[in-house]
């Protein structure tokens, strides 16, 4: 899982045009991120990045550990709540638009 | 013929093997003196004074014979002299034991003892008879000669068939087992019940005759063109039973699945229609009521109307009737017959067919469980691996003991001493047969009063088309103990190949659906939880797919947790609004004008299908795996060890 951490920061990191020198080496913990946003480098916080992390990892199939972490984390399962609250105001929405359509 | 060199040879010649030339003599040579010999007995029989000589040519013959046995000539020449009544009983009876066939035994041997039977003494006609059963499966047909089969029941006295008088002279085994067979057939024929008998039923008449006649086709099976000559024989006949080798062996050169197809019909009944003419869906439902099941079902394994048709019809006799013929099959090609490429290709296109009719029928023919209970004993675990396992997989629920000495132990003995990819696909055949049986609805029939058992009220609607369900079986414990077993065997496995993809999958294959049982297919039974090490083991692997499925499976069993509390929950608060509602009904009787009410009190509500095992302590430990989970992924505090519940996977600092 580690590999897969770093290929992810790798990608955002390449997102946003850090240069090599400033990119990270090393595994991706609360310290070396903030090291590296302080040092001009992936301003990302560890907070955020796990997140964006996790969704990754949902996007590649490993269902199982953001399932987990989605129903014992409290603040993941917050989230998770307020997703599904935007989600259906979307669907709510979406009839409208489409009775405007002639 | 010369009758000269016959007298030179037989005459000065009486002990055969003592002359050296004789030894030296080909097959062919001997074949012509076997000849010559029976033409002499036939020429002296009965003839005044030449007994000496017949006793004497028979003695020569017992020696050629004995070792060259008789060409399909010489075997219907010498029995010609049987039945030509010019011996007397004693001779007779010596000259029916030389009839040792080295190939096949023509058919017209067989109609000729039939249409003898009773112009001769008893005793020869016995001789003869059994004489017959021995080399009947080296026929080279039966066409003509199943047509005699009235014949052998018109010498069979009326009071012999009676089962009333038979039951105070004592019981013929061979009779009730004949008789078992007509039942099988036709219920509605036998009437009265038939005592099962665990002994054989059909023995071999005289073994040591057989014993002689499987040595000399054994020893001369290699002749090709003999056995050329008697597969053209063959041809044409209903269906091919004799070739050259042992008898076992003769069926596993060719396919013995049968044709479906209905030879006679029951009584004078025209109505029924044979299988051969359906030829749509839409006919068979037409015809279902009317059908004509053919006359060997065991061509069930090959016709998958035949199959439909099962399906929709299954009785007792009817899976009586294929299991005869399929249990013996299978035992002859796998324990009796010889082990060669055709036999064991033969057992596997076999193993296939059951396996295809099994798949669609979704139950295991009791008798191919009870050839695999021996088998899985010899077995070496690769010979038809795929077939054994699937079928495997189909095993009715029993008790766990049952199921541990007659499956589970065999197979862990193999499963100990294999590769990996093989301790995997025993995984996966375990979760299959787990899940077989987790859809079946225990939660709506089991009795939690009666200790977790089916209810007999329940009994009947939960059976299979074979499978038969005790009464008296705990099937949730057989469960928990399974799990526990597989849990042990996947513990081991881990040990030896930690980090192979295959016993990962396998394993936690196994652990997705055991912690899925509760909720998912709603089994009323206590979690179990997998043992730490192989939570450990996973989670900490090299590969993400194992983590990641151990993350789910554990999720899955903090979700049954959670579920049993909130029934445990559900059902105090219904208890609890019970009696409030009780003590009100109480007051308002007391209250009034002091009648009760005439109507019946409401019952309690019923308890929720829940067994008890939850300690806290075993909640405590499960806790611990998410604890642990949590506080490495998400966290940053891998390994601690000083948060509530938290082991630190049990890692020494």
């Amino acid at each position: 899982m580690a590999g897969y951490s770093a290929q992810f920061v790798k990608t955002l990191e390449r997102q946003a045009d850090i240069p090599k020198e400033k990119q990270l080496n090393g595994p991706a913990s609360l310290q070396s991120l903030k090291d590296r946003a302080e040092k001009g480098g992936l301003q990302i916080l560890f907070a955020e990045y796990r997140v964006q992390y996790l969704e990754h990892l949902e996007t590649k199939g490993f269902d199982g550990v953001c399932d987990f972490l989605q129903e014992c984390i409290t603040s993941l399962v917050q989230r998770r709540l307020q997703k599904a609250e935007e989600k259906e105001g979307l669907e709510e929405v979406e009839p409208t638009a489409a009775a405007a359509i002639p | 013929m010369s009758s000269p060199t016959l007298e030179q040879s037989l005459g000065g010649n009486p002990s055969f093997g003592s002359n050296p030339e004789e030894e030296d003599l080909s097959v062919e040579e001997q074949d012509l003196k076997i000849a010559l010999l029976l033409d002499r007995i036939s020429q002296n029989a009965g003839v005044k004074g030449r007994k000496p000589d017949v006793v004497r040519n028979i003695e020569e013959l017992g020696e050629r014979c004995s070792k060259f046995g008789l060409l399909p000539d010489a075997l219907e020449t010498a029995l010609d002299v049987v039945l030509s009544k010019k011996l007397d009983d004693t001779t007779a009876k010596k000259l029916v034991k030389l009839l040792l066939p080295r190939a096949h035994v023509p058919e017209d041997c067989a109609i000729k003892i039939m249409g003898c039977l009773g112009r001769y003494s008893r005793g020869v006609e016995a001789v003869l008879l059994r004489w017959l059963i021995i080399v009947y499966d080296y026929l080279d047909g039966r066409t003509k000669f199943v047509k005699l089969y009235g014949v052998a029941f018109h010498y069979l006295s009326y009071e012999t068939l009676r089962l009333d008088i038979q039951t105070s002279v004592g019981r013929e085994l061979p009779l009730t087992g004949l008789l078992h067979v007509y039942k099988s057939y036709f219920p509605d024929l036998i009437l009265m019940p038939l005592p099962l008998s665990n002994r054989a039923i059909f023995k071999c008449p005289n073994q040591a005759l057989a014993s002689k006649i499987m040595d000399i086709r054994a020893q001369w099976k290699t002749s090709s063109a003999l056995a050329l000559s008697v597969e053209a024989n063959l041809t044409g006949s209903k269906k091919p039973l004799v070739k050259i080798g042992s008898a076992k062996r003769q069926k596993l050169a060719h396919s013995t699945i049968p044709d479906a197809f209905t030879l006679y019909r029951k009584g004078q009944d025209t109505k029924n229609m044979p299988l051969a003419q359906i030829t749509s869906l839409s006919s068979l439902v037409k015809h279902i009521d009317t059908l004509a099941l053919p006359d060997q079902l065991s061509s069930i394994l090959s016709n998958r109307l035949l199959q439909h048709v099962f399906c929709l019809q299954p009785s007792s006799s009817l899976i009586s009737r294929i299991g005869y013929w399929l249990g013996q099959e299978l035992v002859d090609l796998w324990f009796w017959g010889e082990k060669t490429a055709a036999s064991r290709e033969r057992f596997g296109n076999v193993l296939q067919k059951i396996v295809e009719v099994t798949v669609l029928i979704k139950d295991l023919f009791p008798v191919v469980e009870t050839f695999l209970m021996p088998f899985l004993r010899m077995w070496n675990g690769r010979e038809h691996q795929k077939e054994i396992f699937t079928l495997l997989s189909y095993l009715r629920p029993r008790s766990f003991e049952e199921l541990y000495a007659f499956f589970l132990k065999p197979l862990q003995r193999i499963f100990y001493n294999s590769g990996s990819t093989w301790k995997g696909a025993l995984l996966l055949c375990y979760r299959r047969l787990l899940q077989r049986w987790a859809q079946i609805n225990w939660r709506g029939h089991l009795s939690p009063d009666r200790g977790y058992v089916i209810s007999p009220k329940d009994y009947k609607s939960m059976q299979g088309l074979f499978t038969k369900l005790s009464l008296n079986v705990d099937y949730m414990k057989t469960m928990q103990e399974f799990i526990m077993h597989v849990d042990r065997m996947a513990t081991v496995a881990f040990e030896e190949d930690e980090n192979n993809v295959a016993v990962q999958h396998g394993v936690l294959s196994f652990l997705d659906l055991a912690s899925s049982l509760p909720i998912k297919f709603r089994v009323p039974m206590a979690v179990i939880i997998p043992d730490s090490t192989i939570v450990y083991r996973c989670f900490l692997a090299d590969s993400g797919m194992a983590m990641s499925r151990i993350c789910g499976i554990i999720l899955q069993f903090k979700n049954a947790f959670e579920s049993f509390e909130t029934e445990q929950q559900n059902y105090q608060a219904l208890l609890l609004e019970y009696e409030h509602n009780q003590q009100e009904q109480v007051q308002r009787d007391q209250s009034g004008s002091g009648e009760s009410s005439n109507s019946l009190p409401p019952l309690p509500p019923p308890p929720p299908n829940n067994v008890p095992g939850y300690s806290r302590d075993y909640v405590t430990f499960f806790n611990s795996f998410v604890m642990d989970i949590c506080n490495f992924l998400w966290r940053s505090r891998a390994f601690n060890k000083t948060d509530k519940n938290a082991r630190g996977f049990q890692v020494d600092s």
